[in-house]
């Protein structure tokens, strides 16, 4: 059984737990934890657990635990319980999952042959490598290279949202591989919920056992959690276009600790971007 | 003269981090160079394929691409070989850059050796397109597991026919001697799903 430490639990839960949630309600039941007793730790009394008032949390669900650690607990028990209620009642950020989604199948329809693997696609990103004339320009580098990668960092970046880059020497930028991208916690958050998946989700598949840093991502475009049918937006060796990708969840099971599905020696993760491009803009 | 003195906490040791960051560097140089590529697995490609043919590819003396169908599903043209995607068939270019870009890649014997010999065979997927059958292939094909000269290519190909349900179709005449022909399934193979044809006149010619 695994443990959560202070930190993954003030991570899993950095965007607040709604002390209105239902689904908070729902899961304390059969614990000897009640939601009052957790509004008494809303010290600022804004109907939510946050910032510093998930210590008190913390220490509430540590005390069921006796793993004589301070700084982590057993997700187990009553503890596991009471956790879990509170990442049923997780406060949701805004949610850019309706702009990405069309984001994503705009630039399939406008320029979905551009990320064939031989070709060069434009890019909205300004400050992409190569890029002189955002929307315009076709960056050589970006000829004779996969782009999974590029299709969602464009997709994201046209709906107003941050994709994880790294710096060139010269200062510009690439967007970072796919493998890395459930790394970046400040920029996605990690959907462990089937029937939480929406369109606008970025889901990364990777291939741990290939022996190679390989990974695939693309933008989810409609998830159906009664039939499991999953169709996605992705960049493909003969340009980018949407698919039914309902196998890769098909039969997968979830790893709890690592917050990802595994199917066949591959780890499925699905990630809800929750940056914005511009620092405080909320649409 | 300056003499440097290492802090008494670190002498003899060097700090847990660094040597964290060291194993974590090295672990994440052994594991190849990140890739952001769908990869597919032999079942997704026979899945979809609508035809697979031997591919042999010349740089020199003079650029040439011969291809001979091993199995088809259907009567689609193949179509020319210029307007292939260099992922699924790579040209001397593509070959040269990949050798420079993932010199550790595990594909980057048969890149070079692609090279030095003046050309390669392959087992290639096709797909139906539009235009007529088109190379189909993704991430994987850097793998170069269907190049003749890749030391698993026997059992990758066992494994096409054994998928395809089809006896193992006879490697091309001006094949190198390093593409075998794959050894004969050992399950009983179902009837072939289409008739073979004969040897297609080479798509490109000398020049």
């Amino acid at each position: 059984m695994s443990n959560i430490t202070k930190s993954q639990f003030n991570q899993a839960l950095s965007r607040g737990v709604d002390l209105s949630s239902e689904s908070l309600k729902a899961g304390l039941e059969g614990t000897s934890v009640s939601v009052a007793q957790l509004q008494a730790m809303d010290q600022n009394r804004d109907g939510k657990l946050s910032g510093v008032e998930l210590s008190s949390a913390f220490r509430l669900v540590d005390g069921f635990d006796r793993n004589g650690s301070a700084y982590s607990f057993q997700n187990q028990g009553e503890a596991g319980q009471v956790y879990g209620a509170l990442l049923a009642g997780k406060a949701s950020g805004p949610y850019y999952g309706a702009l990405i989604q069309k984001a994503a199948l705009a630039r399939v329809q406008s320029d979905g042959p551009g990320y064939a693997y031989d070709s060069a696609p434009t890019s909205p990103y300004a400050n992409l490598s190569g890029n002189k004339v955002p929307g315009q320009s076709r960056p050589s580098w970006l000829k004779n290279n996969n782009k999974c990668n590029q299709f969602v960092g464009d997709a994201l970046t046209q709906a107003g949202v941050k994709m994880p880059t790294f710096q060139m020497a010269d200062g510009t930028e690439h967007y970072v591989n796919a493998e890395r991208l459930p790394n970046y916690r400040q920029h996605f958050d990690r959907i462990t919920d089937p029937s939480q998946i929406k369109p606008g989700d970025v889901f990364v598949v990777d291939y741990p056992g290939s022996g190679l840093s390989t990974a695939h991502t693309e933008v989810i475009t409609g998830y159906d959690a009664t039939t499991g049918k999953l169709t996605s937006a992705g960049a493909h060796s003969d340009g980018a276009y949407e698919m039914d990708k309902s196998h890769l969840l098909a039969g997968a099971k979830l790893n709890t600790a690592g917050g990802y599905w595994e199917s066949g020696g591959n780890q499925f993760y699905v990630l809800r971007p929750k940056m914005p491009a511009t620092p405080g803009l909320v649409r | 003269m300056r003499v440097f003195v290492r802090p008494r906490r670190h002498r003899g040791r060097m700090p847990a981090r660094f040597v964290h960051r060291l194993i974590v560097g090295v672990l994440m140089a052994m594991a190849g160079p990140a890739q952001s590529a769908e990869e597919l697995p032999l079942s997704a490609l026979v899945r979809a394929a609508d035809a697979v043919a031997w591919v042999s590819v010349r740089f020199s003396p003079h650029p040439r691409v011969d291809l001979r169908p091993a199995w088809k599903k259907n009567e689609l043209p193949f179509t020319d070989p210029a307007t292939w995607s260099v992922l699924c068939v790579p040209d001397p270019a593509e070959l040269s850059r990949r050798i420079e870009r993932l010199p550790d890649h595990p594909g980057a014997p048969e890149w070079q050796q692609a090279i030095q010999a003046g050309g390669y065979d392959a087992l290639v997927f096709f797909r139906a397109s539009p235009r007529g059958l088109v190379p189909y292939c993704e991430g994987e094909a850097l793998r170069a597991q269907n190049f003749g000269s890749h030391p698993a290519f026997s059992s990758y190909a066992a494994e096409v026919w054994r998928r395809l349900g089809i006896e193992p179709p006879a490697a091309p005449a001006s094949a190198p001697a390093r593409f075998d022909l794959a050894a004969p399934p050992a399950a009983p193979l179902k009837p072939p799903a289409a008739p073979l044809k004969p040897p297609a006149a080479p798509l490109r010619d000398p020049q």
